[in-house]
C-alpha cells in the first residue's frame, strides 16, 4: 500500500513538473523570444489560462505527500525550511508578475514584471533542481529523522554539505536548461510568427 | 544527461543497487533517452507538438528514474543509510492509506477530466484579439 501512494506522489510531481514546467520556461525564454509588447503578451496569453491551474498539482502532490508519508513531509518541511520559503516567495513573485503587468501602461512598469517574471521563473527552476539533488544524494537525517541543511557550506557534497553543493547546482542548472527548453517547445507550440521562429531556435540551440 | 547519471551514480551508490536489484527499471532512463532524441530531431518542424510531448517525456524519464533509483527511501541520509526515511517508516497507518484510496481515485479522475477539458478548450495557436486578460 505505502508504494502505491509512492507511486502516486511520483505521478503528481511528475505531473506538476511537466505541466507547471513549460509556465516556468515560458518565463525564462520570453524576454529572448519575445521583443516587442505584442509578442510579450502573446507569450503570456499562452500560457494565461493554464498557469495557475497547473501550479494546483503542486499544492496537490505536497496535500498527498502530507497525507500519505507525515513523517517524510514533517522532516522534509521543517529540514527545508528556508529554501522552501524561498521558493514561497518565488511563486507569488511570479504570479503576481503575470497579473499586475498589464495593470498600468507604462514604458518602467511592465519591463520590470518581465525581468521579476524571469527571474522568478528562472530561480524557481534553479531551486526545484537543487532540491531534486538533495533528495538524491540525501541529507544528514539524525535518529529522530530530523536535519537541517544551510543553503551551503564548502560546496562539496559530503557529510557537511549544505543544500548548493557541486552535484545539486549540476543537478539545477540542469533543470533551468530543461525548462527552458520545454518552455521554448510550448512557446513555439503556441504561437506563431517571429515568436514561434525564434522559441525553436532557442529550443534547438540549447 | 551524462555526466548527470554518472555524478548521480558516484554521489548515491543506491541508486546502482536499485538497478541492479530490478533491471525492468532501466525502462525510465530510456524514455529520457528516446525524449531527448526527439527534442532533437524534431524541434525543427513546424507544428511542434510531437517535440513537446518528447520533451515531456524526457522529463517524465527523469523523475521516475530519481524515485525509481531511490525507491525504498523516501528521503536518504548521506551520515549513516540506516537512518535514510524509507516509504514504509514514514507512511500513514495502513488503514488511512486504504480509506484514501477511496476518495483519491474518484478525485483524480475528475481532475483529470477538467484538465483535458481546459486543455482542449485553449487549443490551437494564440489569438490576441484586445479582449481578453494579456
Amino acid at each position: 500500500m505505502e508504494t502505491i501512494w509512492y507511486c502516486f506522489v511520483a505521478v503528481m510531481i511528475a505531473a506538476y513538473v511537466v505541466l507547471d514546467g513549460f509556465d516556468m520556461g515560458a518565463g525564462i525564454v520570453h524576454l529572448f523570444v519575445a521583443r516587442t509588447e505584442g509578442e510579450r503578451r502573446a507569450v503570456l496569453a499562452s500560457i494565461g489560462p493554464v498557469w495557475d491551474g497547473n501550479e494546483v498539482w503542486l499544492l496537490a502532490g505536497g496535500g498527498t505527500l502530507y497525507f500519505a508519508f507525515p513523517g517524510l513531509y514533517a522532516s522534509s518541511f521543517s529540514g527545508f525550511y528556508l529554501p522552501l520559503m524561498i521558493v514561497l516567495w518565488l511563486l507569488i513573485l511570479r504570479g503576481i508578475s503575470i497579473e499586475f503587468r498589464n495593470h498600468i501602461q507604462s514604458l518602467v512598469w511592465q519591463p520590470l514584471w518581465d525581468v521579476v517574471f524571469a527571474g522568478a521563473s528562472a530561480l524557481l527552476a534553479i531551486f526545484f533542481g537543487a532540491a531534486l539533488g538533495n533528495v538524491v544524494r540525501g541529507v544528514p537525517l539524525d535518529r529522530s529523522g530530523e536535519f537541517f541543511l544551510p543553503l551551503w557550506t564548502d560546496f562539496t557534497a559530503g557529510k557537511n554539505t549544505g543544500i548548493l553543493d557541486w552535484y545539486t547546482i549540476l543537478i539545477a542548472v540542469a533543470a533551468l536548461l530543461t525548462l527552458a527548453v520545454h518552455g521554448s517547445l510550448w512557446i513555439a507550440l503556441k504561437t506563431e510568427g517571429a515568436v514561434e521562429v525564434r522559441a525553436r531556435r532557442f529550443a534547438k540551440s540549447v | 544527461m551524462v555526466l548527470i547519471t554518472l555524478a548521480s551514480f558516484r554521489i548515491q551508490p543506491h541508486l546502482q543497487e536499485s538497478f541492479a536489484a530490478r533491471p525492468w527499471g532501466y525502462g525510465f532512463p530510456l524514455l529520457a533517452v528516446v525524449g531527448l532524441v526527439g527534442i532533437r530531431f524534431l524541434s525543427g518542424f513546424r507544428g511542434g507538438l510531437e517535440a513537446f510531448l518528447c520533451s515531456c517525456l524526457f522529463i517524465v524519464g527523469m523523475l521516475t528514474s530519481a524515485a525509481f533509483g531511490t525507491y525504498p527511501f523516501v528521503l536518504p541520509s548521506n551520515a549513516d543509510p540506516s537512518l535514510g526515511l524509507t516509504v514504509h517508516d514514514s507512511a500513514a497507518p495502513l488503514y488511512g492509506l486504504q480509506v484514501g484510496l477511496m476518495w483519491f481515485i474518484p478525485g483524480m479522475l475528475l481532475a483529470c477530466g477538467y484538465f483535458v477539458y481546459t486543455y482542449r478548450s485553449f487549443s490551437g495557436k494564440v489569438k490576441l484579439d484586445g479582449q481578453g486578460h494579456y
